[in-house]
């Protein structure tokens, strides 16, 4: 997946706002926006394209976490904290996975050497005061699944977790946790999780918002102020 | 056999010297793992749990799963306010330096089961 593929695709299929949430890294969500302007201009008019910086963590628990940002610089200072709580590269041994780096301009500028698939040092705890420190929103991905959800890997819902949304799985009704993530009475964001482009926009979510940021996908989220949000 | 026993058989280190009077309880099977969703479905009630999960919620899934004890593998320490909780809640906590599988092991050999006969 390249920037460029990343945005035709979305285009295509008809989303208004996508989020770059690589794992444990933000190096190429500035790509990603880059060619999304660069799309609106070859298309000479239509709507905007939205790319919102994120990055997908993995917590010391293995527990993954979404933190989606209002810009580049605070997503790509939230990857730099990320990338020092990661173990060492691994000096040319075969990683699970390509983990190509992009120029601003969608041409591949190398491999990223950290292991971007491991875990961090980073608790559950730390990682969310981390993304929220920066503006951003934090998010336990998939929390319904078996593999690094929330509920898996902790059993119950931790006291004081300071998050305001979840996102599930089209899949979450047929999850053994399914009746806990109902008892909690969050947000649910609902996301393709694409790691190939076909996946793009295998499912979604809908919002209806005034502008398309993430201060209004905050309302959104909670339906204040006439916003809202829906699964298709 | 009871926990004080087992501690002492297996040189744990005890994390919750507070929980004294919780020692004489009898131990009643073991279980291993790091996903707390599988500790809660699947540990033998008053049996102890090896892991490497520090977090809180290993307190909260100890009280619900009715667990004796735990111990934390790899020399593992939770945060001070996981201590206080389990003292408050009643927990006992222990570490080893030794891994999740040769403690499982040493328990299994002490006569310990996975699941309740």
């Amino acid at each position: 997946m390249s920037p460029d593929a990343i945005v035709r695709e979305a285009r295509r299929k008809g989303l208004e706002m996508i989020a770059v949430c690589d794992h444990n890294s933000a190096r190429n969500a500035r790509p990603v926006v880059a060619a999304a302007a660069r799309l609106v201009v070859a298309e000479r008019r239509g709507p905007r394209l939205v790319v919102l910086p994120g990055i997908e963590i993995t917590t010391a628990e293995e527990v993954h976490l979404l933190g989606l940002f209002p810009a580049c610089e605070a997503a790509e200072a939230v990857s730099a904290e990320v990338a020092c709580a990661l173990p060492p590269a691994l000096g040319g041994a075969r990683r699970f996975g390509q983990q190509r780096l992009f120029d601003l301009e969608g041409r591949p500028l190398g491999e990223e050497e950290l292991p971007l698939d491991a875990a961090t040092r980073l608790t559950l705890d730390a990682a969310v005061a981390l993304v929220r420190r920066h503006g951003g929103l934090p998010i336990p991905a998939h929390v319904d699944r078996p593999a690094h959800g929330l509920f898996a890997q902790l059993g119950v819902f931790p006291e004081g977790l300071e998050v305001e949304a979840l996102e599930v799985t089209p899949r979450l009704e047929r999850s053994p946790f399914a009746g806990a993530v109902a008892a909690l009475g969050l947000p649910h964001l609902r996301c393709s999780d694409a790691h190939a482009l076909e996946e793009i926009a295998a499912c979604m979510t809908v919002f209806e918002l005034e502008a398309a940021e993430l201060g209004e996908v905050r309302l959104g989220l909670r339906r204040e102020g006439g916003r809202g949000c829906w699964h298709a | 056999m009871t926990l004080k026993e087992l501690a002492r058989q297996l040189g744990l280190k005890n994390l919750t010297p507070e929980l004294a009077d919780r020692l004489d309880a009898e131990v009643r099977g073991g279980y291993a793992s790091d996903l707390l969703s599988d500790v809660l479905a699947h540990a033998p009630a008053g049996g102890v749990l090896v892991t490497v999960q520090v977090h809180l919620n290993v307190v909260a899934v100890a009280v619900h799963a009715s667990l004796a004890g735990v111990v934390f593998a790899m020399g593992r320490e939770p945060e001070p306010t996981v201590l206080r909780r389990a003292v408050a809640e009643g927990v006992p906590l222990f570490t080893t330096a030794e891994t999740t599988f040769d403690l499982s092991g040493r328990m299994h050999a002490a006569g310990l089961r996975g699941q309740e006969a």
